[in-house]
């Protein structure tokens, strides 16, 4: 992993300088937390890869808009929520369009194969607690990476962990309760 | 402890950032306390959901695909920026799809005119001096190379000829080989993929010979003839050897042939006549050849399609109806570009590809296929007096006032001129439409983007010996699909090239010119989505230009680039330092201007000099 273990900024810098193949490392420390990230919010895999994909892409090209480099990460969350909005509306239309039964979304789940239940918990949880959670187990970074990388210290990143964990249980639990009620 | 202690400890617990005495107090509780036990084992669970689904997540990679979207989108912009055609996009596509089996049947005899070309009018034969042309005269079977067009860019024609039978393939359609019988004008073409077979009768084809019997006879016939001058070229270094070269004007047609002045076989010929430049290479002379690849029956398990062509009854007629397809279906309202039939080789696939698109029934698209054949073979075997002209570029079909084409017909004092509407009228030559210089209308047939487009980055290391050992690592972002040959040049004429690798292998390349090289691309690694070459060159530092003590280095890519870096570093000791203490060594760099891609970026002041 020793070539991955360059910041943030200094690929994005790499990039800006000459080095566009160096967005590589960037694509592969990200791609899983962009995909569970999408993923929660989308609610299909398919698609999920598809804006991971096209979120990439635009984040390549538009690298040199990037103020800071060392917050790429929020920046690529940021670019992820815009096209996965666009995703969204294309797909209501075409929906509409297609007159598609509105539970058809449900009948796609199935097929998941990731936990799809834990991903849209994930996704609605607030902005600060998502990111260290993406970071820990899709990102593969340890608490005192996270520390380090957002600049805060052990314990906050411990107890917001830990505070997630809370908020990810209860969601967990109104989904199952939500889906009992319904069956 | 107690619980609330606990509870702030539990995450911690879990990531293992607890010491020793604070993992027991932890246990020790847990162990009593049954609510944080509770508390603990959700979160275990939770944790384990998180860690499974993170590692199922992981396990995707899109990196590929990511970069596969980039580089997409990266040579769209580039040909955006150079406003080239769109086509060449579709071309980069439809390359990597089936050809419908018609489609391909009628390129072929297309390619076949055009190889024929070559050998069968008396115009266009090579071999004037009588050593060089003794192998012909004497060989039993050949194998050549044939380009119609220009060198690196075109589709590449390989034929393996034995006796009266041609076995040929075409570098931009993989997969189809076609056998030709000229003695019976019979085509079998098979296509690999749907193990389809077309086999065509070619009506009207002359009585041929045997293939080389008939290009002895034409040697034969050349040397008699009083007009033919050559002129000698002398010894030169060409395709990594020492050549002899003769250059030929005849009243229609120029002509150099190279050939290796210790075997005397011909190596190489170029051939301008009428409106077409053709190169033959590689030639081969008496190699052994199965006869198993020259049968002219179906193989089993290939469902077969016949038809014919009357190849030589082409009519202006023809030639008009083949206009109104290609502007009307094919050609969004548009005349083609050219009506040449290089133009048109390059893009059969192209043109199959759309005439599939039509949706027309298998026969419809036949007789579509025939009349646009035949549409070429008027081009092909013009019959009218001295030069063609077509206009016809960016020229709206219906447009009544522009003249698209003409030509004075055999034995006429005027000329015909079909116009836009496609009518057609006498004209006397007075009254033409302004000619283009010839030069022009050949500038206009060239691509307008560099064929090649790359980033480079250059490392030169600087050595005791006073020589600069380059390093030149290249990404083509992108290259014709069809392309053979790739040529660069150093920036300096006295640079020698070491070697040259593509991804992990090297390749073999050959000296054109004083500091140009060419070598052949391996066709399988154009079809994929980036190439990375490596170029090793030398030029000692006493060829570099000097400024006042300052070596400066010309800042030159190999091909057309988007991006260029160069790096100099010393070695130690090498008798040369840089004025200005630098360990990083001297860097320049040069980004895309949005315009188009660059080779030359000027010249740079390295400072460095001569130390002590």
């Amino acid at each position: 992993m020793s070539e991955m273990s360059e910041s943030d900024r200094y690929y994005v810098e790499r990039c800006l300088d000459g080095y566009p193949d160096d967005f590589r490392f960037l694509v592969r420390r990200y791609q899983a937390v962009l995909l569970a990230h999408l993923a929660g919010k989308l609610g299909d895999r398919h698609m999920a890869e598809e804006t991971a994909q096209e979120t990439l892409v635009r984040a390549y090209f538009n690298m040199d808009k990037l103020r800071k480099p060392e917050s790429f990460f929020s920046w690529l969350l940021g670019i992820a929520d815009r096209v996965a909005k666009e995703h969204q509306r294309k797909e209501q239309t075409h929906r509409r369009r297609e007159f598609v039964p509105p539970y058809a979304q449900e009948a796609s789940q199935p097929e998941l194969t990731q936990d799809y239940a834990l991903e849209a918990a994930i996704a609605q949880l607030p902005q600060s607690y998502r990111e260290v959670v993406l970071l820990r187990y899709y990102g593969d970074y340890t608490c005192n990476q996270i520390a380090e990388r957002l600049r805060m210290p052990l314990g906050t990143v411990t107890k917001t962990l830990s505070r997630a964990y809370a908020m990810l249980r209860k969601l967990l639990l109104q989904r199952e309760h939500n889906h009992f009620c319904e069956v | 402890m107690n619980c609330a202690q606990c509870k702030e400890l539990l995450v911690a617990h879990f990531e293992g950032l607890l010491d020793e005495s604070q993992k027991q107090a932890v246990a020790e509780h847990l162990e009593q306390c049954h609510f944080c036990q509770a508390q603990a084992n959700d979160v275990a669970y939770l944790r384990e959901r998180l860690i499974k689904n993170g590692k199922v997540l992981a396990r995707s990679d899109l990196e590929e695909e990511v970069f596969n979207r980039v580089i997409r989108e990266q040579n769209a912009r580039l040909r955006e920026a150079a406003q080239a055609p769109k086509r060449m996009d579709i071309w980069k596509i439809l390359v990597k799809n089936r050809v419908s089996r018609y489609a391909a049947a009628a390129a072929i005899v297309v390619g076949i005119l055009v190889g024929m070309h070559f050998i069968g009018s008396p115009l266009s034969t090579t071999m004037t001096f009588a050593e060089v042309v003794r192998p012909i005269l004497t060989a039993r079977t050949a194998q050549l190379d044939i380009l119609v067009g220009d060198e690196g860019s075109c589709p590449v024609i390989h034929d393996m000829v034995r006796g009266t039978i041609i076995r040929r393939t075409f570098s931009n359609m993989k997969g189809i080989v076609s056998i030709i019988d000229v003695e019976k004008g019979r085509i079998l073409t098979l296509g690999e993929a749907g193990k389809e077979a077309v086999s065509i009768d070619l009506k009207g084809w002359p009585p041929m010979p045997n293939y080389m019997d008939m290009l002895r006879n034409v040697i034969t016939d050349l040397r008699k003839s009083p007009d033919f001058v050559v002129r000698e070229l002398g010894q030169r270094q060409l395709q990594g050897r020492q050549l002899v070269g003769f250059h030929a004007e005849y009243p229609k047609a120029e002509l150099t042939v190279w050939a290796d002045p210790a075997t005397a076989l011909p190596v190489r010929v170029e051939h301008t006549g009428g409106q077409m430049k053709v190169i033959c290479k590689n030639f081969k002379f008496d190699e052994p050849m199965d006869a198993e690849l020259f049968r002219m029956d179906v193989p089993e398990g290939y469902t077969l399609q016949q038809t014919a062509i009357d190849v030589y009854g082409a009519t202006e007629a023809d030639f008009i109806e083949g206009l109104r397809i290609r502007a009307e279906l094919l050609g969004d309202g548009l005349f083609p570009d050219s009506v040449v039939l290089e133009a048109y080789l390059k893009q059969a696939p192209m043109l199959s590809r759309e005439i599939n698109n039509l949706g027309v029934s298998e026969q419809e698209e036949m007789e579509l296929q025939m009349k646009l054949t035949r549409h070429l073979m008027f081009i092909r075997f013009f019959k009218g007096e001295g030069r063609w002209h077509y206009a016809g570029r960016g020229v709206e079909i219906g447009d009544a006032d522009t003249a698209i084409f003409w030509y004075r017909p055999e034995g006429s004092e005027t000329y015909r001129v079909i116009y836009g509407d496609l009518r057609v009228e006498n004209v006397a030559p007075e009254s033409l439409p302004a000619e283009e210089p010839a030069a022009s209308r050949l500038v206009d047939e060239q691509p307008s983007q560099p064929d090649f487009v790359g980033a480079q980055t250059d490392l030169w290391h600087v050595k005791k010996s006073g020589h600069v050992a380059v390093r030149s690592d290249i990404t083509l972002r992108r290259w014709p699909q069809d392309a053979a040959v790739m040529c660069v040049n150093l920036p300096y004429a006295a640079g020698e090239l070491k070697s040259v690798a593509i991804g992990d292998t090297f390749v073999q390349f050959s000296q054109v010119d004083e500091g140009q090289y060419e070598f052949e691309l391996p066709l399988e690694i154009l079809s994929t989505n980036q190439i990375e070459m490596q170029y090793r060159w030398v030029v000692s530092l006493d060829t570099l230009e000097q400024t006042e003590g300052d070596y400066r280095a010309a800042i030159q890519a190999l091909v057309p680039v988007v991006d260029y870096r160069l790096t100099v570093v010393l070695q130690p000791d090498c008798g040369f330092e840089f004025v200005e203490d630098s360990d990083q060594g001297w860097q320049v760099l040069f980004t895309w201007d949005g315009t188009r891609p660059r080779t030359h970026f000027g010249s740079r002041g390295m400072g460095i000099q001569r130390s002590g």
